[in-house]
């Protein structure tokens, strides 16, 4: 069972990057919802969809995490040879081969010494990406860890594909985790259930030719202009049963294992899938929505991996930065996977998010 | 919860203007698309803590089937 408990380990700074290029859902009407205003204000008032920051051109979520590591690096006084492991954690890498981990290492100039690789994870990638970091410095094979976390799924959605195109934005990030000098506790729980590996699936581009022998959800191979196997499929509503069924599940289990109340925890962050699957999930834990922050989708998009860092960010800063808090945060998405693990955060470096300016 | 109440919910939850009825069917509404379904059951869930799967709200075919599924939870 994927259930663990770390001592040594704390997060101290995080950094969001997003580009400055953005789209209002107003600005989809005719290409997605055939001109119907009604529809796209239902969509604004019960998903919470309303902007979303995209990269222009060839912009890579690379390129983002790049600016956001480098802002860490350049604010947080530290020698950057004692990163031992840099983790870039996406579902749209630079390259096959080889990892983005590594093309960041070279690009950051980080030391010889530094191990360098990618996770493929979505939406509850941030928290393998803490998991993983955490685990690596509580066994004293490392001292400190970037765990560089984004995803441009702007780039694989087909932008006439109403179910998905007005979703997505695009970010990246960068997480420092190092040893803590004092014991800090923080508890981890990861779920698969990989038989529903083709609810959210890019079905065509990796080495597997997609067939109906091997992809059961046979509406996938209903293509058109709107969408082909190339493009991002998503099952929304099956993504937004299970989400409501399994994450207070989740939740409930992190604070069994920490042997603490639902009063115990300061917010809750969970990934920003949209307004309207957070709110349901808080009302089914009876959780208060204000220490649930649910505003990222409707300010920058749903943003894949990147979306936990980014409300820590966008919503939360002034505390973590000032204060002790106490957290849980709870990814759930492509996998389908879930995963959830409660720390705490105190006076880490976080500033405002920052903005990828477009080449001119 | 009445029958009526429910029907005044369902009303809402589909963000409609206009009246609906028991014997209308959800193909003539305009605004029963897949977010309708969404917002169906997260309505069930909140009404009645029972969650519905996206399927049985597939097979309904007029607002009274919506009613149906959760008959046994409302007041005659």
């Amino acid at each position: 069972m994927a259930k663990s408990v770390f001592t040594k380990a704390k997060i101290s700074g995080i950094v969001t990057c997003v580009p400055e290029n953005f789209r209002l859902l107003e600005d989809e009407v005719d290409i997605l919802y055939s001109g119907n205003i009604k529809q796209v204000n239902r969509i604004k008032k019960s998903i919470g969809l309303n902007k979303r920051h995209i990269v222009k051109g060839d912009v890579t979520t690379s390129d983002l995490c790049e600016v956001a590591a480098n802002k860490l690096l350049n604010e947080m006084d530290f020698d950057k040879s004692t990163i031992s492991a840099i983790i870039f954690v996406s579902q749209t890498p630079d390259y096959f081969q080889p990892a983005t981990a590594a093309y960041l290492h070279g690009k950051l100039a980080l030391s010889e010494t530094c191990s360098a690789f990618d996770v493929n994870q979505g939406c509850t990638g941030y928290i393998y990406g803490l998991w993983l970091a955490h685990m690596m410095i509580e066994t004293s094979s490392c001292e400190k860890v970037l765990v560089l976390a984004g995803d441009t799924l702007s780039r694989v959605v087909n932008p006439l594909d109403s179910t998905v195109a007005a979703l997505f934005g695009d970010a990246g990030t960068a997480t420092l985790i190092e040893k803590s000098n004092q014991k800090q506790d923080s508890y981890f729980t990861l779920h698969t259930n990989g038989l529903k590996f083709d609810t959210i699936i890019q079905p065509e581009g990796g080495f597997r030719t997609p067939t109906k022998k091997v992809i059961n959800d046979k509406r996938i191979f209903e293509i058109s202009d709107k969408r082909f196997l190339s493009d991002l499929y998503m099952d929304g509503a099956e993504v937004f049963n299970f989400s409501i069924e399994t994450e207070p599940k989740a939740i409930k289990e992190i604070l069994e294992m920490s042997n603490n109340t639902q009063e115990d925890i300061d917010y809750i962050v969970f990934h920003q899938a949209n307004k309207y699957i957070i709110s349901n999930i808080a009302r089914r834990l009876k959780f208060p929505l204000e220490k649930t922050p649910f505003e990222t989708t409707g300010k920058y998009g749903n943003q894949s991996s990147a979306s936990i860092p980014c409300t820590i960010c966008d919503a939360i800063n002034q505390d973590v930065a000032t204060k002790k808090v106490k957290l849980v945060l709870s990814g759930f998405g492509v996998g389908l996977s879930w995963a959830t693990c409660q720390l705490e955060l105190e006076k880490i470096y976080c500033p405002d998010v920052i903005f990828y300016k477009n080449e001119k | 919860m009445t029958k009526l109440e429910l029907l005044e919910e369902i009303k809402e939850t589909l963000q409609r203007d206009d009246e609906i009825s028991f014997d209308m069917k959800l193909e003539d509404i305009e605004e029963w698309d897949s977010l309708a379904r969404i917002a169906m059951i997260s309505l069930y869930d909140q009404l009645f803590e029972l969650l519905i799967t996206f399927d049985k709200l597939k097979k309904c075919k007029t607002v009274s089937d919506l009613v149906e599924l959760v008959s046994n939870k409302l007041d005659s």
